[in-house]
């Protein structure tokens, strides 16, 4: 398969080219596009490998880019590591999983004391007692 | 065909200040202040009204709850820790500061996270920046009849690759790589989760530069990541192109 043509080779009136696909993907994959562009573009990837490709592509680095610099994934991605890796995970191992075990995962971070000082301080406000004595964590 | 313009990165010069989201991000300052009753507004209206009349335990209260969350933010933006103490204390005073123009329509941590994300871009701005370069050479190229030009090889697919620890450590070097207005777009949108007309504000541009400029950022990273899933079987339908 490849784009949609007419039988003289000529491109399909109104069907978008892999060219325009890339170009209007991002509005796209965010439901900005007009219903009748909408319905085309769609039309135009169902019959595209490369642009369906592509767009899988776009998709899987977003994601990526997302939970790459998620801190709570790095603590799942560190027990993960320390079970021998991803290779090393259950087949059909749900990711969805992750979001819930990196719940039950994240330890609740020392109580930023140093924070609270600087800040009732700048703002001229008491030290609360439960602050006081306390250094840089 | 190429695109003919060039794109060079420009770090945004106008960016507003971190007081000005918190004085102004909500309503003007000659709008009345609503009075929020305690049982409306996320159910944040009890911590305001004690906000407002600087109860010191609401303040510790919030700081206490917030820092954790807004110091990973203000990490991902600034890389380290000592800038993005700075960044957190700065949107803190910020928000305190103007918390009586705060009209509790969003909640306090959604307004305290905009307002960290640009205390951090203040201090972007404030450091050395990357020479400005061209991402032309990571965005597809079309023939002149609307097709690519080069096939499109398949990604071989890596089952939870975002929980592996070298693919994690790869994905966030090739987004530090990128040009800083490049970085920056993704963080916002993909990364923090602001919608495109939030990141208008906060990069001071028009919600459709936010787009142009994302999607390119989008395009060049996903350029960039190809070598990490490339099928390395050598089989020719690995790669999609056209006939």
């Amino acid at each position: 398969m490849s784009c949609p043509k007419n039988p003289d080779g000529t491109p399909v009136k109104g069907i978008p080219t892999c060219k325009e696909i890339c170009e209007f993907l991002c509005d796209y994959l965010e439901g900005d596009l007009p219903e009748s562009k909408r319905t085309n573009f769609a039309a135009h990837l169902k019959a595209c490998p490369p642009c369906a490709e592509y767009l899988h592509q776009y998709e899987a680095t977003i994601k990526l880019a997302r939970k790459c610099c998620c801190p709570e994934a790095e603590k799942v991605a560190q027990q993960v590591a320390a079970s021998g890796g991803v290779q090393a995970m259950p087949k059909g191992w749900d990711p969805a999983a992750c979001d819930k075990i990196k719940a039950a995962l994240a330890s609740k971070p020392p109580p930023p004391d140093d924070m609270v000082k600087a800040i009732m301080q700048a703002m001229g406000m008491a030290i609360p007692p439960s602050c006081q004595g306390k250094g840089h964590k | 065909m190429r695109n003919a313009a060039s794109i060079i990165a420009r770090v945004p010069t106008v960016m507003p200040d971190p007081d000005e989201i918190a004085a102004g991000a909500t309503r003007s300052a000659e709008e009345p202040i609503e009075v929020i009753s305690p049982d409306e507004d996320y159910g944040e209206g009890q911590l305001l009204l004690r906000l407002r009349a600087k109860d010191a335990r609401a303040y510790e209260e919030v700081i206490r709850d917030l820092t954790p969350r807004l110091l990973a933010t203000a990490i991902r933006m600034l890389g380290n820790e000592e800038d993005s103490r700075d960044a957190v204390q700065d949107a803190f005073l910020s928000a305190f500061r103007n918390i009586q123009n705060f009209d509790g329509k969003s909640k306090l941590s959604t307004w305290l996270h905009r307002i960290t994300i640009n205390a951090a871009l203040m201090k972007l701005r404030t450091r050395r920046r990357k020479p400005a370069v061209s991402i032309n050479d990571l965005l597809p190229r079309h023939s002149d009849d609307g097709h690519f030009e080069m096939p499109i090889a398949s990604w071989r697919e890596k089952p939870n690759a975002e929980y592996d620890i070298e693919m994690r450590h790869r994905v966030r070097e090739e987004i530090e790589n990128l040009p800083d207005e490049y970085r920056t777009v993704i963080m916002l949108r993909d990364v923090e989760g602001l919608d495109t007309a939030e990141a208008g504000v906060v990069l001071g541009i028009s919600e459709s530069a936010v787009k142009t400029r994302l999607h390119r950022a989008r395009q060049a990273l996903r350029e960039r990541l190809a070598p990490m899933f490339a099928n390395q079987s050598g089989d020719q339908d690995s790669e999609r192109g056209h006939p």
